[in-house]
């Protein structure tokens, strides 16, 4: 048959039939592959992603490690991490089918042979493989090498302005106070162009975080209510139950404030706090979080923070060390350990609604939720009651049970008039009865696809710091007080408590 | 940590010569009695699922799909057969597994089972009209080849309807799908059709490449090979891949090991069909992929991912809301070429 000349379809004609698309051909470079990131939550996500049909046919995962690990025994690491905290049973098909495609570089991040390296490798590999890759570099390291390894990437051309495209993926802390964040994101800025960062805070990549969006704009009926006419309060908890284990070094250098609340507990709370974007696109959305933040009232480190640090106590029935025993605590530690704030929130929407947000380790149980408070009825017709009936409470909980409970008033049965508050429950275990992906497998996925909504802007890291910074400064003062001590499986410190006695409040029992 | 495995219970309730109205009273005091137990287990229910299976489905099988349907999609599951004796028979239930560990929640679901006679099934929508949770969403499941007499009545409230093209085999594969044209296309899933998600999403990534898709203009040859229990799927993915080159296709038959056929591209030209096994007898599900023009191909092996058949199934069932643009377009195009063949 003789050759014939045909124009190709403009579009691809199958597009549209698939319900979610595949990532283009992709290379993951990983830095910081041999840490514990990487084989507990990393290395487990890339597989749960190839066991799901979500990696693209052409897919390779690079490592960068320091030292002089070859390829087999790197792969032998890989094979225990997904082994051991991988969400799908280890399968020899798909790891017959992943393992060609892991691949190792060594050298030293400080060095720029390193980088040159690392580009005639990927450019290699393309070649091998028959077309170019995009390329994400996830930064798993300490982020003492951000800067320097951004810039290294960018000297060796795989920076701003790369072809094959390239993207950044680094994670929390992104700076210890507002100067040195802002002095990251100018160094990082210098090498990577905004869009091409994807700064990871994994809680965005939890299901009941991103249900937290579709709960608010997805149903009519709690936007009308969202607001300070409806709302009394809200109290965001992220509380831990384990103690810092063996990460005294970075710890005792952070602290609860810039370890949990600057970036998760802010970030729950500009979620809660934002107005409706106009489209879910990812700076839409990200504008109206950056927006939020941007209208929080200035703290007064004396009236709206509390700082606790725990002591020995008891807790599931073990006695366990206070902080300052800790391994490689030191013995006059000043660090806090639990801290709240009280926050507020200047605009139309929320003006005189406070946001009360506290974190803490050791304290009696493991959750995170989000807690709505709503004003009471404003007038009760019913007589004779013990006591009012409990105002309205909408919990969303983040973990460790994903789920909302929505808290009514009902009568008991009786022929008395009496009242009892009870829950209307949704859990995603029982309404859903499949496993939800685990937050990286989501955050890689969509950074695979360029989908930069859950992932956090620089302008909202600013944002966050500048929001803490007077608190951080006023507690590292040396002329302050030591942080509360508070007994190990208690809530917190008594000041945590003063923070919302003063507003007639108190904290959801934990 | 607990050793002990998730268990589960049954409470139930039979009637014979009952009316409707009695077997909802019996399911709301099954429910009601179940509440009072407090074991612990949340009601799980987000959808009515009404299931009419054909008479080529054996009670046993469907109650086996039913068992593990219900772990992977909580839904009131209302089942509609028929029976020989002028009257209605219920059997209602509620199923609990108990969940093991501290603090593991278990989760329960209710049943009902209606045996009608022809007349009451040709109205079956009035016979389970009280019996759903209201507000929430109807699916329709039409297990097996042949129709229920109560599907018509029954698809009246449904907002999709399941079925699976993948049980019927060979020439009878020509009815399936001819059945599943005569609903609404809008409104079907076809577990067949769903089971080639992966590879849709495969080959839509292979064909964002412009010099693919320009090989869709001159191709002259598509292979496709598949073990015997997937044809259905592997023929709506051959349907679907011509229908949206532009291609038509005219015949459509099968052959020793498989199927042949041709269509006809936009230019005249003319594209030969060639289903048949795969080339390693132990492969299941389908396993290549081929586009072939002159000297030039296209190969796709299966998605690398792990085998999870029962996920096909509760995915029909989770994407009832999903529109399937693709599947009505595939089905015509497969359409067009058996019923010439035939």
């Amino acid at each position: 048959m003789a050759a014939t000349t045909t124009v190709p379809l403009a579009e691809n004609p199958f597009a549209a039939d698939v319900d979610e698309r595949l990532p283009p051909p992709s290379t993951l470079v990983l830095f910081g592959a041999t840490g514990d990131l990487a084989a507990r939550k990393l290395l487990p996500a890339v597989y749960d992603l190839l066991a799901d049909g979500r990696l693209p046919e052409r897919f390779r995962l690079l490592a960068v490690v320091r030292g002089s690990q070859d390829e087999a025994s790197f792969r032998v690491h890989v094979r225990q991490a997904i082994d051991a905290h991988a969400r799908r049973a280890l399968d020899d098909r798909l790891w017959d089918a992943l393992e060609p495609r892991i691949g190792v570089v060594a050298g030293d991040y400080g060095s720029p042979e390193l980088f040159r390296a690392l580009a005639a490798r990927l450019d290699a590999d393309d070649e091998r493989d028959g077309g170019p890759t995009q390329r994400l570099f996830y930064l798993a390291i300490s982020p003492a090498f951000f800067a320097d390894t951004a810039r290294g990437l960018c000297e060796a051309g795989l920076g701003r302005g790369a072809d094959p495209p390239t993207r950044l993926l680094i994670e929390k802390p992104f700076g210890r106070d507002l100067a040195s964040a802002r002095e990251l994101n100018a160094a990082i800025e210098s090498a990577f162009e905004e869009r091409q960062v994807f700064r990871i805070d994994h809680y965005l990549g939890k299901e009941t975080v991103q249900n937290l969006l579709v709960l608010r704009f997805g149903n009519g009926i709690f936007e009308p209510l969202w607001n300070r006419t409806a709302i009394d309060h809200v109290q965001i908890t992220v509380a831990e139950d384990i103690g810092i284990g063996h990460r005294a070094g970075y710890y005792d250098r952070a602290g609860a404030l810039r370890d949990v609340i600057q970036n998760h507990a802010l970030q729950l709370l500009s979620l809660v706090a934002m107005e409706p974007p106009a489209s879910f696109d990812a700076d839409l959305v990200r504008d109206e979080k950056a927006k939020a933040l941007h209208a929080v009232r200035p703290l007064d480190p004396r009236l709206d923070a509390a700082r606790g640090q725990y002591a020995a106590g008891w807790l599931g029935g073990e006695r366990v060390p206070g902080y300052r025993e800790e391994e490689d605590v030191p013995a006059d530690s000043r660090t806090d350990t639990y801290a709240a704030l009280r926050v507020e929130v200047d605009n139309w929407r929320w003006a005189g609604v406070p946001f009360y947000l506290r974190t803490g380790k050791r304290l009696p149980l493991r959750t995170t939720e989000i807690a709505i408070a709503f004003r009471p009825a404003p007038h009760q017709p019913f007589r004779g009651l013990d006591r009012p009936p409990p105002p309205n409470e909408l919990v969303i909980s983040v973990q460790p049970n994903e789920g909302a409970t929505l808290q009514i008033a009902a009568k008991m049965p009786g022929t008395a008039l009496r009242m009892r508050p009870v829950q209307m429950d949704f859990q995603y275990g029982t309404s859903f009865l499949r496993e939800s992906p685990e937050a990286y497998e989501r955050l890689l996925h969509d950074a695979l696809l360029g989908d930069a909504t859950l992932f956090t802007r620089a302008d909202e890291v600013e944002a966050a710091w500048q929001i803490v910074e007077p608190v951080l400064k006023a507690w590292a003062d040396p002329e302050s007080d030591v942080p509360e001590p508070y007994d190990a499986g208690t809530p917190g410190p008594r000041s945590a408590d003063e923070l919302l006695a003063q507003d007639g409040r108190a904290w959801r029992p934990l | 940590m607990s050793a002990l495995a998730d268990t589960r219970e049954r409470s139930e309730w039979r009637g014979e010569d009952v009316g409707v109205a009695e077997v909802a009273e019996r399911l709301m005091a099954l429910n009601r009695e179940h509440a009072r137990h407090e074991h612990g287990h949340a009601a799980t229910r987000t959808l009515n699922l009404l299931v009419a299976p054909g008479e080529d489905v054996s009670p046993d099988a469907l109650s086996d799909d039913l068992r593990g349907l219900a772990d992977r999609h909580p839904s009131r599951t209302i089942v509609v057969r028929e029976g020989s004796a002028p009257r209605l028979d219920a059997l209602v239930a509620i199923d609990c597994t108990i969940g093991s560990g501290t603090g593991g929640a278990g989760h329960c679901h209710d049943m009902a089972l209606l045996t009608a006679d022809a007349e009451r099934l040709a109205h079956a929508d009035a016979l389970v009209r009280p019996l759903r949770v209201a507000g929430l969403p109807t699916v329709l499941w039409l297990p097996g080849v042949h129709a229920s007499r109560a599907q018509d009545a029954l698809a009246t409230l449904a907002l999709a309807i399941v079925i699976d093209s993948g049980v019927a085999s060979g020439a009878a594969l020509r009815l399936a799908f001819a059945r599943a044209a005569a609903l609404d296309a809008a409104r079907v899933r076809d577990v067949a059709w769903l089971r080639l998600r992966r590879w849709r999403r495969h080959v839509a990534a292979r064909f964002d490449d412009p010099a693919a898709r320009a090989l869709l203009g001159r191709c002259e040859r598509v292979e496709l090979r598949s073990c015997a229990s997937t044809q259905a799927s592997a023929l709506l993915l051959a349907g679907w891949i011509a229908a949206r080159a532009g291609w038509t296709i005219e015949r459509l038959a099968p052959a020793p090991g498989g199927w042949r056929g041709a269509a006809r591209r936009a230019d005249g030209g003319t594209v030969e069909l060639a289903l048949g096994p795969p080339e390693q007898p132990d492969v299941t599900g389908i396993h290549a992929l081929a586009l072939h023009a002159g000297g030039e191909t296209i190969a796709l092996t299966a998605p690398v991912a792990a085998p999870n058949p029962a996920r096909a199934f509760a995915a029909a069932l989770g994407m009832f809301d999903t529109p399937t643009p693709g599947y009505a377009p595939a089905l015509a195009a497969l359409l067009g070429g058996l019923e010439h063949a035939a």
